[in-house]
């Protein structure tokens, strides 16, 4: 094992194109404009080490999902180079994508549409067993029924459908594929957010224990600040495509010092400690969704804080060694 | 004067309230077991509990909204304004339904009609259970009611279609159509749990305003805590179909009687304790038809002893205003102590 990071991503930026009425298209190419295009991701750059667990927080459309699929392949990004181990993820050569998906595995939010209703618990973990053929198929129902016991299922679960699984246990079932084939990094994007707060702390202790044992790295994407917090070695927030603050975990609630980072800690300490929290008018999620992103920071439309300078992108400070920020106002 | 009920009895009262269903291959689920608590004009009930211990089901029974075909036998009853909810037929429930009660879905993209503009959808309930009003009357009502919903320019969404709204709007948008008849009771089953935080905080504390300014009652179902004390002034804990615990919500929270209560909050995760891992409970719910014979939390309890296996705890009020069914309430005696 190199003793540099696993994961290396250096500015991603993904774009989607913008549904238009056809009406608006044509008026829009006779004049010469470009096609209007939704941001996910820009210029997202961060490392993970081994065996470090990277928590990415944001609210739904912060582009945390997009990162977690370009990171699998499922998209390609539009500008941006990322490392895995130290070979380029984003190559064009198949057999370097293809050994990539051994070493790179993710969990699912949905515990029941990412698991194929029609498939026993055997032909989904053998699945990707037949691909990367790791070992000889002998081995294969060893393999599986350890695997099925280390997520804490029995192995007559091999025979059973996912149907007949409660959501934690399909999650674990999830995991156990995800791990099958002994990747170096585990992407899990909102894993456990769909469970109940009962269920979601097994799976959350079960993951924190597989990742130590196996010596993981985990990407772990969340909206749920409590519990990045709580598993996160270090945290990045994700806000409208942009990284606007990481740090580390241990200091998230003391030291986090942009708007809007504050703004997640204000209404997760209101639901899980009963603090003070006023509402906030500006809200993202206000606003229909095709409307343009302004220039300059993200955040400039309900900041509290705003200046005339924000409707510039703001540059990216470095707070602490470890804490940086990406706003007008630094630290 | 509506109904039969006086102005001082409860607008809402679940009166040890049990219902069996049939499955399609013939087995009974005694989903809900003596469920009992009152709710007043202007009060909020919030009801916790995991998936599958029957707070849709009770939703779903408050509504009249469960298959008439599944159900085997109803116990108790379920007094709306002195009106039996649980024995009333289609066409009282139609009156009352959409007008007197109203609900709030959990999944905003599948409760709503893709095929409808926002302002038909709150449009149509108004229409209606008020024939009489005049086009611009309604649309009045229905600007009101988005309003209140928290849609702050309603007219700007309403040709609007639901895939073209964000997540919080269409949140807001089936609250606005729970409200748009002025209901008098609100079912509202976890109806933020879609939103991120800050969103979910704002909606909740406009919904507790609503609530409390215009005097509905509100009955808000979700498995999260901290969303439960944000809206509710009183807390039912749900296990396996049992009302395990009852009461004041930030008393149940700060102190709580039932064992099974206790687990769900520390299960929760915090944010101002040192980093740790939220505590899990160990097993799981039973399935509605093989409950134990006992204490239905009994094999998951780390303070079981042999009576809570082998007799159901009936209903106790070892705090004034709080219920519980526990042989032994946490926090007020020990088993083998004082008692």
């Amino acid at each position: 094992m190199t003793a540099g990071p696993v994961l290396v991503v250096e500015g991603l930026t993904k774009r989607f194109p913008l549904e238009q009425p056809p009406l608006r298209r044509l008026r829009d190419w006779w004049r010469g404009r470009p096609p209007p295009v939704l941001t996910a991701l820009q210029d997202v750059s961060f490392t993970v080490g081994a065996r470090e667990t990277l928590g990415i927080l944001g609210e739904s459309g912060s582009g945390k999902s997009t990162l977690a699929r370009v990171l699998m392949g499922l998209y390609q990004p539009e500008a941006g180079r990322a490392f895995l181990l130290g070979e380029d993820l984003f190559t064009n050569d198949p057999k370097v994508r293809h050994h990539h998906r051994r070493r790179m595995q993710m969990v699912f939010q949905d515990p029941f549409g990412s698991l194929d209703p029609r498939m026993s618990i055997r032909r989904i973990l053998a699945e990707p067993l037949a691909i990367h053929r790791p070992c000889p198929e002998a081995e294969w129902e060893g393999l599986m029924g350890r695997g099925l016991e280390e997520v804490g299922l029995d192995r007559d679960a091999l025979d059973r459908y996912p149907a007949e699984f409660s959501g934690g246990q399909r999650q674990r079932i999830s995991i156990c594929r995800a791990l099958i084939l002994d990747p170096v990094l585990l992407i899990a994007d909102e894993a456990v957010s769909a469970l109940d707060v009962s269920v979601q702390a097994q799976i959350l202790e079960l993951l924190m224990r597989l990742k130590e044992g196996r010596g993981l790295s985990l990407i772990f994407i969340s909206h749920d600040v409590a519990v990045v917090r709580q598993v996160a070695d270090r945290v990045l927030v994700l806000y409208k495509g942009v990284i606007v603050e990481s740090l580390p975990a241990s200091c998230l609630l003391e030291d986090a010092t942009h708007p809007y980072t504050q703004r997640l800690l204000g209404a997760a300490l209101y639901l899980r400690e009963n603090r003070e929290f006023s509402a906030w008018e500006g809200s993202a999620s206000q606003k229909p969704r095709s409307e343009p992103r302004p220039e300059g920071c993200p955040c400039q439309s309900w900041c509290d804080v705003a200046e005339a300078r924000c409707g510039q992108p703001p540059p990216e400070v470095e707070v602490h060694p470890g804490h940086r920020v990406r706003c007008w106002r630094g630290g | 004067m509506r109904g039969v009920a006086t102005p001082a009895s409860p607008l809402l009262e679940v009166d040890n309230y049990s219902l069996t269903l049939t499955g399609s291959d013939g087995r009974l689920f005694p989903v809900l077991e003596g469920i009992g608590f009152t709710l007043g004009r202007g009060e909020t009930m919030g009801i916790a509990g995991e998936s599958g211990s029957g707070k849709s089901v009770l939703a779903l029974s408050l509504l009249g909204l469960l298959p008439r075909a599944a159900i085997r036998e109803q116990r108790g009853a379920l007094r709306f304004d002195g009106i039996d909810l649980a024995t009333l037929d289609e066409a009282g429930l139609q009156k009352l339904r959409g007008r007197r009660l109203a609900m709030v879905f959990q999944e905003p993209m599948t409760a709503m009609n893709p095929l409808m503009t926002l302002y038909e959808q709150v449009a149509e309930g108004v229409r209606t259970h008020f024939p009489h009003l005049r086009e611009d009357e309604v649309r009045q009502r229905v600007e009101r009611a988005l309003r209140r919903a928290g849609l702050a320019d309603p007219e700007r969404f309403f040709e609007s279609f639901p895939h073209q709204l964000s997540g919080g709007m269409r949140q807001r948008a089936m609250l606005g159509m729970a409200l748009a008849t002025e209901p008098e009771l609100i079912v509202a089953d976890e109806p933020t749990t879609a939103l991120d935080a800050a969103l979910q905080v704002q909606l909740l504390q406009e919904l507790r305003r609503t609530v409390r300014d215009e005097g509905h009652s509100l009955v808000f179902i979700s498995h999260d805590l901290g969303v439960i004390r944000t809206v509710a002034d009183r807390l039912a804990v749900l296990y396996a179909g049992v009302l395990v615990e009852w009461g004041p919500v930030a008393e149940v929270l700060d102190r709580p009687l039932h064992p099974y209560a206790r687990a769900l909050r520390d299960a929760m995760p915090r944010l101002i304790k040192e980093r740790q891992l939220p505590r899990p409970i160990p097993g799981h719910l039973p399935s509605p038809d093989q409950k134990p014979i006992g204490c239905v939390f009994s094999p998951r309890c780390s303070k079981a002893a042999e009576r809570c296996r082998t007799e159901r705890p009936g209903p106790s009020e070892p705090l004034p205003g709080r219920m519980v069914r526990c042989h032994f309430p946490e926090s007020v005696a020990k088993p083998g102590g004082k008692a």
